[in-house]
């Protein structure tokens, strides 16, 4: 079976490891900094991404 | 005598599949009811609001002063494109008990639907200025959604934008909180609530309810997005979503493959805009 196929039976998207996650997570933070200061700002400071992050790390 | 196909009794799937790709996405699309929708051929849109005027009241003396007004610089830029492609062969759709070509394009359709929503919705979260934080449970906890939904009006009440209607989006997870918060209402409203069967508004405010997982925390084309645990409520019709030309399709034979190669495509850009973008609330859920 080619290829296409299986793609268009339905893909699962592979399953991420916990440690993948984070960094992930991370690298999207460093980007979300740049394009959106003044918000990064306000959820940084309330706490959500560590929030966010502790979810990721249980 | 027979009749013979002429232009107007015949056409091409694929000139019928844009057509109705079109009215789906229309019907569909949550971002259509809740903002002004531009398919111009244009990249950029520049902020279409100047600054608010301020009226002078004196004692009457005829005369006045003319002021100066101001516009800030603000732009939407269409920068991203939506794509989704698939390959379907000959075989497959022969062989198939039923019409694999329907198929695969309801499923293209919907793909392409679902990703435009979360593209807007998760801009108007974004970029909304106007901030929330809902009571511990959020709006799954029945009892909180009245005291919600007051906050939330207070939030835009008086600004004369308020006729355009007011939206919420929420996930299909907070659903079960709305539905027994409105069946527990006074009796009119339960009446009309539990008649109607499904939820369309709350206190005059119209509910959209989007899938699971829709606020998400992800890089979506040229913008990255922090919004899971986070919902999206204002004004309707003051934040822009640009899609030139709308979603178009194509289908194509290719080399080496039996059968037609199936695309559907469409450009994106949003912006709410600086002056307004208080009516739009970021809600975060506690």
């Amino acid at each position: 079976m080619d290829k296409k196929i299986r793609v268009r039976v339905g893909e699962q998207p592979a399953p991420v490891g916990k440690e993948e996650a984070i960094a992930h997570f991370k690298a999207l933070l460093e980007a979300y900094k740049i394009q959106n200061p003044v918000k990064y700002a306000a959820k940084e400071k309330s706490g959500e991404f560590e929030a966010k992050l502790a979810k990721l790390q249980e | 005598m027979a009749t013979t196909n002429t232009n107007a009794d015949t056409s091409y799937r694929a000139k019928w599949f844009a057509a109705n790709l079109q009215q789906t996405l229309k019907a569909a699309l949550v971002a259509e009811k809740i903002c002004a929708v531009d398919n111009t051929d244009v990249k950029y849109i520049w902020n279409p609001y100047g600054n608010a005027p301020t009226t002078v009241i004196q004692a009457i003396v005829g005369s006045y002063v003319p002021a100066t007004y101001a516009s800030t610089l603000d732009t939407l830029t269409v920068a991203d494109e939506f794509i989704v492609s698939e390959h379907i062969h000959d075989f497959e759709s022969v062989m198939q008990n039923g019409d694999i070509y329907a198929s695969r394009l309801e499923e293209l359709t919907a793909s392409v639907k679902t990703a435009i929503d979360a593209y807007v919705i998760n801009g108007l979260c974004e970029e909304g200025t106007g901030t929330y934080s809902t009571p511990t449970g959020g709006f799954t906890t029945a009892a909180n959604v009245s005291v919600i939904m007051s906050n939330l009006l207070s939030k835009v009440a008086g600004y004369a934008d308020t006729y355009k209607g007011l939206y919420l989006v929420i996930e299909a997870t907070d659903v079960p909180g709305f539905i027994q918060a409105g069946a527990s209402q006074g009796f009119s409203f339960a009446d009309a609530w539990l008649n109607n069967g499904w939820m369309t508004s709350y206190m005059g405010v119209d509910i959209y309810v989007v899938p699971s997982g829709t606020f998400t925390d992800t890089a979506k084309g040229s913008r990255t997005d922090t919004n899971s645990g986070h919902r999206v409520f204002g004004v309707k019709g003051i934040a822009t979503y640009a899609s030139p030309r709308g979603v178009r399709y194509e289908e194509k034979s290719i080399g080496a493959e039996t059968g037609k190669e199936v695309v559907v495509w469409g450009y994106c850009g949003f912006r709410a805009w600086i002056a307004k973008r208080a009516l739009t609330v970021d809600i975060t859920l506690a």
